[in-house]
């Protein structure tokens, strides 16, 4: 019985831990101590999983990942020498920008999905009538907002993985991995690690979606039930 | 006062010094690295020379050599104890493009989001290879920089005028004395580690390939540009990875070394 209580304070305590953390993040982002608290009362009292004002926020770049995504791993997008392709912005037919703009955006015109790529830092403009992909990461460096509501999408996701392996037998693998490391470092060795790990960050990131995209395009996985999977990927600094 | 007869002597081994300079031009020797092998052969020649025609049996002493020749007795005497070579100090200087290429895999400004080098717009778009050119080779028109890389075959030209980089250091491609070098010691080194695990299966040094793939020709170019991309990125991480191992090794020097190294090489057929 004394174990049971023992277990509940500390899971009571945690859970503190976990929520001064939300609320010193939100704190930084702007919110007062008072109106986060009537916000977490309301949220507590709700029996929703849902983050559905945070995806509103994330749509727009959600989208132009997916049309940069088809701009890189669909071939008929590459150029020669097998990397992303100029794409002419207006060409009626065939592979370009327009036509992409077209499938991801189709309530928007195409001078504004440039605009809104050029500002994510994904694509940049040749001339008055190209486009040349420099990044197939959509940035949100400098904006409150987007980096909020894809850190409570990040938040959601590590806590679903948590949750899924609480359930699940380690000794048989049948766990997600989710793995850590950490040790105390410089700040020069931390600018240095990194400078040494984005690139393999990216590979890996690179690596895993080009299979998951594949996968999902195949003929015989077309018909079954779907939900979103992947990989997320971040350095920390305490 | 120099002698009348000397700057007409100098314009006519011009005629026979110039095919010379246009081969160390092919092959990416520098003037400074050029003017220094110049001298050690001049030092060497010189002392030949006086052991053929000087006075007396004797070895010329450096003095002599310095006399004949102008350059320093100090200087002499350290030339004199090898073979004509390129200077140190001349060669690590390197050529001034180094510079650029360097920067161009390391200057967040010309970086992607993932840290590797973007292709650059020549000069439309910033950032551009005309602004790495004038911040990394001050003093030379950044079209003559991008005609010189080009020519080295350093740069790769795409469509609407933009520029991707093929190297990190400045090297010339091609059948040259260096790269017929660097042959040779890959095949060489492939060729030790086949054998070593031949005759000695009980430790192998690590030797593994993939199941070869085949695909339609109009994909192998992505399918080679993926593989340079992950194996680059992977040579990379394994020599940052083992440089923590090097720099401890340093610490506690021991007299037996290995070198110990990793070669990824792309097949095709």
């Amino acid at each position: 019985m004394k174990t049971i209580d023992q277990d509940e304070r500390l899971r009571e305590m945690l859970a503190q831990d976990l929520i001064g953390v939300c609320m010193e993040t939100l704190k930084s982002h702007g919110l007062r101590g008072e109106r986060l608290a009537e916000l977490a009362a309301s949220a507590a009292l709700e029996n929703s999983t849902q983050i559905a004002s945070t995806n509103a926020v994330l749509e727009e770049s959600q989208r132009l990942a997916e049309a940069t995504n088809k701009w890189v791993e669909d071939p008929a997008y590459r150029d020669g020498t097998g990397r992303p392709a100029v794409l002419s912005i207006e060409q009626r037919r065939g592979c370009s920008f327009a036509a992409l703009a077209r499938e991801f955006f189709p309530e928007r015109t195409v001078a504004d999905v440039v605009t809104l790529g050029c500002k994510a830092r994904v694509l940049e403009r040749i001339g008055r009538d190209k486009v040349a992909l420099v990044n197939s990461t959509v940035l949100f460096t400098g904006s409150s907002l987007p980096i909020l509501a894809y850190a409570i999408r990040s938040v959601r996701r590590l806590l679903g993985t948590a949750d899924f392996n609480r359930r699940a037998n380690s000794a048989e693998l049948e766990n997600w991995p989710d793995r850590t490391s950490y040790v105390s470092v410089s700040a020069d060795d931390f600018r240095e690690f990194v400078t040494v790990f984005r690139p393999q960050i990216s590979q890996l990131i690179e690596s895993s979606n080009r299979w998951l995209f594949q996968r999902s395009g195949l003929s015989k996985n077309r018909h079954k039930e779907k939900r979103i999977a992947g990989l997320q990927v971040f350095i920390f600094r305490e | 006062m120099a002698q009348p007869g000397k700057t007409a002597l100098a314009r006519a081994a011009m005629a026979a010094v110039e095919p010379l300079v246009e081969l160390f031009l092919e092959l990416g020797i520098t003037s400074p690295e050029a003017e220094s092998l110049l001298r050690c052969l001049f030092v060497h020649t010189a002392r030949h020379w006086l052991s053929r025609f000087g006075a007396g049996d004797t070895e010329p002493s450096d003095v002599r050599v310095a006399l004949m020749t102008g350059v320093h007795r100090n200087f002499v005497r350290r030339i004199l104890a090898e073979p004509p070579r390129i200077a140190a100090a001349r060669e690590q200087k390197g050529h001034r493009a180094s510079r650029l290429l360097e920067a161009w895999h390391a200057d967040p400004k010309y970086l992607d989001s993932s840290g590797k080098p973007r292709d650059l717009s020549e000069k439309e778009q910033e950032p551009s290879f005309h602004s790495l050119a004038l911040a990394y080779v001050p003093g030379a028109s950044p079209n003559m920089v991008l005609a010189e890389l080009r020519r080295a075959g350093l740069v790769q030209m795409l469509s609407e005028h933009r520029v991707r980089v093929r190297n990190r250091s400045y090297r010339l491609q091609g059948i040259n004395a260096s790269n017929v070098t660097e042959m040779g010691n890959r095949a060489r080194e492939l060729l030790e580690t086949l054998t070593h695990n031949l005759r000695r299966p009980q430790t192998p040094r690590f030797c593994e390939s993939m199941t070869a793939i085949e695909v339609d020709s109009a994909r192998a170019p992505f399918v080679r540009d993926l593989i340079a991309r992950r194996a680059g990125n992977f040579l990379a991480a394994i020599e940052q990875e083992l440089a923590v191992e090097a720099s401890g090794a340093r610490r506690r020097r021991s007299p037996q070394r290995v070198r110990i190294g990793l070669t990824a090489v792309e097949t095709e057929r």
